[in-house]
C-alpha cells in the first residue's frame, strides 16, 4: 500500500518538475538578495586570523608586525604572535587564515639592498581571507621596497636604533607610496615574499568565506518550503475529497500519513543532496565533519516537519493557514539567523536567536564546514531530538484528528 | 447486497441521520433524494466506512461493516461528489493508482483500465492529462475510478452535479449499464427527474430521516395521479386553504404566507380550483400547474420545495 501511495506522489512530482525547480530556486534567490542587502554589515564582522612570527627581532621587523596590529588594521586582522610550530598546527586545524614569517636576517638583507624575502603561508580553504592577505602583503612589500629605494640612508640609521620612531617611519612610508604610484620605474629592487599553501587536512578542509554564513540558511529555507508544499498538498486533498476517496479503499489513515512522511523525508533528502552537490564544488567547500552536516539536516527536517504539522493541523481553512504559514516561515528564518546573522543583532535579540532551537541546526551545519574539535554528539542531542520527536508525534496526531474531523464535518 | 438497520449519526446537537433502515439488492439502483444537509452524504459515508455510526448496523454481502473491515471495502466502489482525481496525471495514471490501492496489478489492472475507459468512452483520451478534460469527461473518469476494481456495491454521491445535459445523459447510461450487469447502486441526487427516471427505488430524505421510500409509482400513489397546483401571491395561505376546502376535491399539500400547494385528481377539479382561486382574488398568473411527479411527492413529504 505504501508503495502504491509513494509511487503516485513521485509520479505527480515527475509530471510537475517546474514546481520542484521553483522550490529549489526560491530560497536561493531570497537568501542571495537578503545577503546582498545585509552583506556590508556582515563584512564589518569579518576578520582574518593571522599568526605573525618574528624570527628577525629587529626594530624594522617590530615595525612591520606593529603595523599589522595597529588600530586601523585591527578591524581586518586578528593578529596572534605565536611560535611557528604552534602557528602551523593552527593553520592545519583551519583556525588561521595565514602565517606571516619575518625570517632571521631579513633586516640585514633589506638594509644592504640585497634581495629580501618575507614568507606568507596561506590557508587554501579560506579563499577570501587568502585574497585579503595576499593583497595586503603586496601593498606592504611595495611600501617597504619604496622606502628602501628612496630613503636608504634613513633606513640604515633607523635600523641601527634600538627603538623606532613610528611617526617618522609612517611619514616615510606615505611619501614612498606617493612616489611609487607616480613613478613605477623606481621599483628596481623589489622585496620578494614567498607564498606557501597550507596543508589540507585529509578529511577535507572548509572554505569559511561569507558563503557559509548563508548556505545552512538556504538549506533550512528549502526544507521549510518543501515540507510546507507537501503539507499544503495534503490539506488540499483533504478539502477536495481525495483523502476520503482513498480512505474508502483498503488503505488506512495511518498508511496514508506514513506515506506522506516518507515522501516528505525523501523530498527533503533529495533537495539537500542537490543543494549540497551543487554548492560544495561551486563554492569550493570542503566538509570537515560529514556527520554534523547530516545531523544538521536531520534536525532541520524534524523542526520543519514539526512546524508544518502543527500549522496544517490548525482548525482553519487552507487559505488562512497559508497566509499564517508565510508569517511563521519568515519568523523562523529570522530565528534561524538566516536573514540576518545573530552577530549583528542587538543584544537581547541576539541572545534570543542564538538560543532558539531553529538556530541550532544552522550552527551545527556551519560547524560541519569548520575545522576544530567539535563534539559530534552532545548530551543535549538526546533531549533536543527526543522533545522534537514527541512534539512531532503529537502534532501528527493533531493532523490525523483534523482529517477525522473533516470526515465527520462533511454532512 | 446491503442491508442497513437503524443507522444514526449525531454531530454535537445536530442529528444528521436518524434511524434509517433499508436494503438494496443486486442490479438495483436505489436513490437517495433530498436537499443539501438532508443527511444523504453522511449516510453514504457511514455505508462506505468513512464514518462510524453512533448506532445501527450495515451488512454487506452478509458481513457487518466495521471500522477495520479492510477486506469488505474491496466490495465497495465509491464515486464522490467532488472530482477526486490528480489533474496532472493522465486518466490511465489515475486509474493505475486507484487500482493499486485495491490490489490490482499487472495485466489484470491493464485489462480493467481498458474496460472501464471503454465503458466511459474515454479510450481515445486515455493518456492525456485529466486537467485537459472537460468537466463532463472528468466526472466520467471519476466514475471509472470508482468501479475499476469491479465492486458489487457502488455508492455514487451526486455524480452528475455540475455536468452539462449531454454529460449527464452519458453518465446515466453508464449507471444503467452497471446495474444491468448486476451491480447494486446507491445513488444520491437532488435532481428530481434524474431520480425519477433512473432509480428503481427512491428514499426521500430530509433532516436525517427517510420520509418515504419505494418506486416512483409507489411514491406517487401517496399523492395520486393528477395535477399539482402551486399558487404564490399576496394572501394568507392557511386561511385561503380553509376557505377553499369545500370548493374543490383535492389535497392541500402545503400552505404558508403567500403560498398554497394542492393536488387535484383530474382536469375538471383543476378547473374548479382555478375558478375558486379567482373568486378569492388570486390571478391565474400566480399559478403553476403540472402533472404530479416526484417533486409533488417531495413537497407532500417534506412540506417544502427542493431548491438545490
Amino acid at each position: 500500500m505504501l508503495k502504491v501511495l509513494l509511487k503516485k506522489d513521485f509520479r505527480r512530482l515527475a509530471k510537475d518538475p517546474l514546481s520542484l525547480l521553483f522550490l529549489l530556486a526560491l530560497p536561493l534567490v531570497i537568501t542571495l538578495i537578503a545577503r546582498s542587502v545585509f552583506s556590508p554589515s556582515a563584512a564589518a564582522q569579518f576578520t582574518v586570523p593571522l599568526a605573525v612570527v618574528d624570527q628577525d627581532n629587529t626594530p624594522l621587523s617590530e615595525f612591520i608586525t606593529s603595523t599589522l596590529s595597529n588600530e586601523k588594521m585591527a578591524s581586518l586582522f586578528e593578529v596572534r604572535n605565536i611560535p611557528l610550530k604552534e602557528a602551523k598546527q593552527e593553520l592545519h586545524d583551519n583556525e588561521l587564515a595565514g602565517i606571516f614569517v619575518i625570517p632571521k636576517g631579513f633586516t640585514d638583507q633589506f638594509v644592504n639592498q640585497k634581495p629580501a624575502a618575507l614568507k606568507l603561508t596561506t590557508n587554501p580553504s579560506r579563499v577570501i581571507s587568502t585574497g585579503i592577505l595576499q593583497s595586503t602583503f603586496e601593498i606592504l612589500t611595495n611600501l617597504l621596497d619604496g622606502i628602501r629605494e628612496l630613503f636608504p640612508e634613513q633606513i640604515a640609521v633607523l635600523s641601527q636604533k634600538n627603538t623606532l620612531d613610528m611617526e617618522t617611519v609612517f611619514e616615510l612610508g606615505r611619501s614612498a607610496m606617493d612616489k611609487i604610484l607616480k613613478e613605477k620605474d623606481l621599483l628596481k629592487f623589489p622585496v620578494t615574499f614567498e607564498k606557501e599553501k597550507g596543508r589540507k587536512k585529509e578529511s577535507g578542509s572548509p572554505q569559511n568565506g561569507i558563503i557559509l554564513a548563508f548556505l545552512p540558511g538556504i538549506a533550512f529555507m528549502s526544507i521549510l518550503f518543501v515540507l510546507s508544499a507537501v503539507f499544503k498538498r495534503q490539506s488540499e486533498e483533504l478539502e477536495n475529497g481525495m483523502i476520503n476517496r482513498i480512505l474508502v479503499s483498503p488503505a488506512t489513515l495511518n498508511q496514508l500519513l506514513s506515506a506522506t512522511l516518507l515522501y516528505s523525508l525523501a523530498m527533503v533528502f533529495l533537495i539537500q543532496i542537490v543543494l549540497w552537490l551543487i554548492s560544495i564544488p561551486l563554492f569550493h567547500l570542503q566538509i570537515f565533519h560529514g556527520f554534523l552536516l547530516l545531523k544538521g539536516i536531520v534536525y532541520m527536517s524534524l523542526l520543519a516537519t514539526l512546524l508544518n504539522a502543527v500549522l496544517y493541523s490548525l482548525p482553519m481553512k487552507l487559505r488562512t493557514i497559508e497566509a499564517f504559514s508565510s508569517i511563521v516561515i519568515i519568523t523562523v528564518c529570522l530565528l534561524s539567523g538566516l536573514l540576518v546573522s545573530p552577530l549583528i543583532m542587538p543584544g537581547g535579540l541576539r541572545e534570543m536567536v542564538s538560543s532558539s532551537p531553529f538556530y541550532a541546526p544552522v550552527e551545527i551545519i556551519t560547524r560541519a564546514f569548520t575545522g576544530g574539535n567539535f563534539p559530534l554528539i552532545t548530551s543535549s542531542d538526546a533531549i533536543f531530538t527526543g522533545s522534537i520527536l514527541i512534539l512531532l508525534f503529537l502534532s501528527l496526531l493533531l493532523f490525523r484528528s483534523k482529517i477525522n474531523r473533516h470526515r465527520a464535518g462533511t454532512v | 447486497m446491503i442491508e442497513v438497520k437503524g443507522l444514526s449519526k449525531r454531530f454535537g446537537d445536530i442529528h444528521a441521520v436518524r434511524e434509517i433502515s433499508f436494503s438494496v439488492k443486486e442490479g438495483e439502483i436505489f436513490g437517495f433524494l433530498g436537499p443539501n444537509g438532508a443527511g444523504k452524504t453522511t449516510s453514504i459515508h457511514m455505508m462506505c466506512g468513512l464514518l462510524t455510526p453512533d448506532s445501527g448496523t450495515i451488512i454487506i454481502n452478509g458481513k457487518e461493516l466495521r471500522p477495520n473491515s479492510t477486506a469488505l471495502r474491496r466490495e465497495i466502489g465509491f464515486v464522490p461528489q467532488e472530482t477526486a482525481l490528480y489533474p496532472e496525471l493522465s486518466a490511465v495514471e489515475n486509474l493505475r493508482f486507484w487500482g493499486g490501492l485495491y490490489g490490482l496489478k499487472g495485466d489484470k489492472l491493464n485489462q480493467r483500465i481498458d474496460e472501464v475507459l471503454h465503458l466511459v468512452e474515454l479510450s481515445s483520451r486515455a493518456h492525456d492529462r485529466v486537467e485537459t478534460y472537460s468537466g463532463g469527461m472528468q466526472k466520467r473518469v471519476n466514475l471509472a475510478a470508482g468501479i475499476l476494481h469491479n465492486p458489487g456495491l457502488i455508492f455514487m454521491d451526486e455524480p452528475t452535479a455540475g455536468v452539462d445535459p449531454q454529460g449527464r445523459f452519458a453518465i446515466l447510461n453508464i449507471v444503467r449499464e452497471l446495474a444491468a450487469s448486476g451491480k447494486a447502486i446507491i445513488y444520491t441526487t437532488h435532481y428530481m427527474d434524474e431520480a425519477q427516471k433512473l432509480c428503481d427505488r427512491i428514499a426521500v430524505m430530509d433532516f436525517g430521516e427517510i420520509l418515504g421510500m419505494g418506486s416512483f409509482e409507489q411514491l406517487r400513489d401517496q399523492v395520486g395521479k393528477g395535477f399539482q397546483i402551486f399558487a404564490k401571491g399576496d394572501f394568507d395561505g392557511p386561511k385561503l386553504a380553509h376557505q377553499l376546502k369545500n370548493d374543490f376535491k383535492g389535497e392541500i399539500l402545503h400552505s404558508g404566507r403567500g403560498l398554497l400547494a394542492v393536488v387535484v385528481a383530474d382536469a375538471a377539479e383543476l378547473g374548479r380550483f382555478v375558478a375558486a382561486m379567482k373568486a378569492h382574488g388570486v390571478n391565474a398568473d400566480d399559478l403553476k400547474i403540472k402533472e404530479t411527479d416526484l417533486e409533488t411527492v417531495f413537497l407532500k413529504l417534506t412540506g417544502r420545495e427542493l431548491r438545490d
